[in-house]
């Protein structure tokens, strides 16, 4: 069964939290096992909150699609051109006084999907996390 | 979130319930600081009862455990959940945050 939801929101500072009140609603009615919800709602809660505190974005545009086990959330945002998937990865063998504090959220979002796809078009940004699931 | 704060001298422990998100992860910081200015030595954060770990509240923690290790003094987690803990696992800060019990 294929269940979809598309919804567009200000790039306010309580975006992050209108998108996971969405996510939550959406999660419940397409039936997503609560670790792909859980995994879900931190990604988009962090590229969200990248968005709005770094992104210059105005308005965001989101999808999430949900079909025979595989999840598809698509955010797209009219900021600068920003590719999250650029920042390095952090390297987790330095010990803790050594280790940036930045670029964890972009990290958990990586660690947190099963891929991470970014495109730059028609002035937009727009950034699609895919996580599968097994019943 | 829900942040109840229990107080032993100079021991904090704050228990975190619910969501930790953005707003949340401020909210923290304010008690934090506010614990530190107070004179608190030892600073214990619960996550047992979170349902969600933003990275804003991790940096939080982070920021603290540092400079209260720096000066001889401790801030760590001393309860997660499986889910938070899995959170902490992935951002390879969980041995250095979570206190060894």
């Amino acid at each position: 069964m294929r269940v979809e939801s598309e919804f567009t929101l200000l790039a306010t500072h309580d975006a992050a939290q209108l998108v996971a009140e969405q996510w939550e609603r959406f999660a419940a009615t397409a039936d997503i096992p609560s670790e792909v919800a859980f995994a879900a709602d931190h990604a988009l809660t962090e590229h969200v909150q990248n968005l709005v505190d770094h992104g210059h974005a105005n308005g965001l545009s989101v999808t999430f699609n949900a079909l025979d086990g595989r999840l598809v959330l698509t955010v797209e945002d009219d900021g600068v051109a920003y590719n999250p998937l650029d920042a390095p990865e952090p390297d987790l063998s330095l010990p803790i006084e050594q280790r940036p504090i930045g670029g964890l959220g972009v990290h958990l979002i990586r660690k947190l999907m099963d891929s991470v796809h970014y495109e730059r078009t028609d002035g937009k940004n727009r950034l699609e996390m895919v996580k599968g699931w097994t019943r | 979130m829900q942040i109840t704060k229990n107080l032993h001298d100079t021991e904090y422990d704050y228990l975190l319930s619910g969501r930790i998100d953005g707003p949340a992860a401020h909210q923290l910081e304010v008690e934090v600081l506010a614990a530190i200015r107070a004179g608190a030595t030892r600073i214990y954060i619960n996550l047992a009862e979170a349902t969600f770990l933003c990275s804003a509240a991790i940096r939080v923690i982070l920021q603290y455990h540092r400079q209260l290790k720096a000066q001889g003094k401790s801030l760590l987690i001393s309860r997660t959940s499986p889910e938070i803990d899995q959170i902490l696992e992935l951002t390879g800060f969980r041995d250095s945050v979570v206190e060894k019990t």
